[in-house]
């Protein structure tokens, strides 16, 4: 890795070419859910890349590449979604959120796992900006609160309510999903019936 | 509390990037990227540029606060000051009019003891800001003192003058001692005139320039610009005072009656001795 991070800091194509084969992919992903569209989250990953390419020299530990490509991109997506859309946490969401953990919990061991995955992927993009920046950071990337305050500005109490309540909302629409899915496997049962 | 939900998500983590990137991304980022080095590298130029302009114009600034620092601290220092002594008549037109000496001169107790307080400091400032002024009129001074002494060289001539009253002739040499206009008291040499003669000496009028002997002796901190001006001043003062009247040892014979009057000159160029007996019937 070090004379991969080497080759970066000399401007080398082939380095980058292989940075962006390992790396593009996880950003989009992340880019799209912070986003939560198609053309925005390219947009966000372009100036991602770019900033990469000029912030590399930058870079002191070359084991931290990942987070710090990471970073990148979530500074980038968080910066672009400060300039197109106002982003705001309300003080009374500093107030910890109501959450089910029975309903949680029973609608984990309802679903498969594949199943699950796909309501989830389909259920980040309806999620509110606030709440489904907050809900990728904390659950997708595993950053802690006190990080995502860091980032948006916040207090960390803030980011505590922000996540339950995207939680609460994300298994709402997850249930809501299920049980269309259940109405319309019904009614495509019927009717063949 | 345990949260299943990220703990499913974090498990199974690689399983949601599942969206693939446009497929004519890559190109399109990589010409931007290109782009991008080729405005960066410009810009790097236009930064060096201005970085290189920017600390040469600082640099001129430097130096000219520099110089102005130093012209001030020179200004401010403690100037060696000519005594305003009577001048030559072909100077009097053109010489600015200064104040009198004694306004001026301080003790050496007083010149040179430190500041006890800023009262005292405010009153130096202010004799400072005198002594400035005297500088300007002292400057022009100078050189109507040079332009003289090269005019007139050292040896004096002595018209002597009958009157052998001693009473009289001592009252005329103090009254002579007291017009001379050697006011410093620091000065090194001072004229010794012990004629029973009434003398007239056509450079007594002539302009005398004494040194302050006591500026050369301040303990105060010096730039090397400012040391290197006093040696200057020094040195002028000094020459001066050795082509004049400074340099002319007038004594008369020990005897009851006047009989001669001894004259010697001393210059680092000659020295001249002689001896003229005071004989009224040579006149």
């Amino acid at each position: 890795m070090q004379e991969w991070v080497k080759q970066l800091k000399a401007g080398d194509h082939t380095a980058y070419r292989k940075l962006y084969d390992d790396y593009a992919r996880p950003m989009y992903n992340l880019c799209l859910r912070m986003t939560g569209n198609e053309a925005d989250a390219h947009d966000v990953l372009q100036d991602g890349f770019v900033r990469i390419y000029e912030k590399i020299g930058q870079l002191k530990q070359v084991e931290m590449l990942p987070a710090w490509v990471k970073k990148v991109f979530v500074t980038t997506s968080l910066q672009f979604m400060k300039s197109r859309k106002s982003l705001r946490f309300e003080e009374i969401d500093q107030q910890p959120g109501m959450f089910n953990l029975q309903e949680e919990s029973s609608l984990l061991e309802e679903l498969e796992n594949e199943q699950l995955i796909a309501y989830i992927q389909d259920s980040i993009p309806k999620l509110a900006d606030r709440y489904r920046i907050v809900f990728t950071l904390h659950a997708m990337e595993n950053m802690s609160h006190e990080e995502i305050a860091k980032e948006l500005n916040i207090v960390a109490g803030t980011s505590r309510s922000q996540y339950l309540r995207a939680k609460q909302k994300l298994l709402e629409i997850i249930k809501k999903n299920k049980d269309h899915g259940r109405q319309t496997e019904r009614i495509y049962t019927g009717i063949t019936q | 509390m345990a949260d299943k939900l990220k703990e499913f998500i974090q498990a199974s983590r690689s399983e949601f990037d599942r969206h693939p990137v446009r497929d004519d991304f890559k190109e399109q980022l990589f010409r931007t990227m290109e782009q991008t080095k080729t405005a960066n590298h410009g810009k790097k130029q236009e930064v060096g540029f201005l970085t290189r302009f920017a600390a040469a114009a600082s640099l001129l600034l430097i130096i000219g606060f520099g110089i102005w620092l130093w012209n001030q601290t020179f200004n401010t220092s403690d100037t060696p000051i000519i005594a305003d002594l009577s001048t030559p008549p072909s100077a009097v037109e053109s010489q600015v009019q200064a104040p009198a000496i004694n306004q001026t001169r301080h003790s050496p107790e007083e010149k040179y003891t430190p500041f006890s307080n800023n009262n005292e400091r405010s009153s130096r400032v202010e004799k400072s800001k005198v002594k400035r002024a005297r500088l300007v009129s002292f400057k022009e001074r100078k050189k109507v003192l040079l332009a003289e002494v090269e005019n007139h060289p050292a040896p004096t001539s002595i018209i002597e003058q009958t009157g052998t009253s001693g009473e009289q002739t001592k009252e005329t040499t103090q009254a002579i001692a007291a017009q001379l206009p050697v006011v410093n008291a620091h000065t090194e040499t001072t004229t010794q005139v012990q004629s029973p003669q009434n003398i007239t000496d056509h450079h007594a009028s002539a302009p005398i320039a004494t040194r302050d002997v006591a500026s050369s002796t301040s303990s105060e901190p010096q730039s090397v610009g400012s040391f290197l001006k006093k040696g200057v001043m020094k040195f002028l003062s000094k020459k001066t005072k050795q082509w004049t009247n400074n340099a002319v040892d007038l004594k008369t014979t020990p005897s009851d009656e006047p009989s001669s009057l001894a004259l010697n000159i001393k210059s680092e160029l000659f020295e001249f001795s002689k001896s003229i007996p005071l004989n009224h019937e040579n006149e």
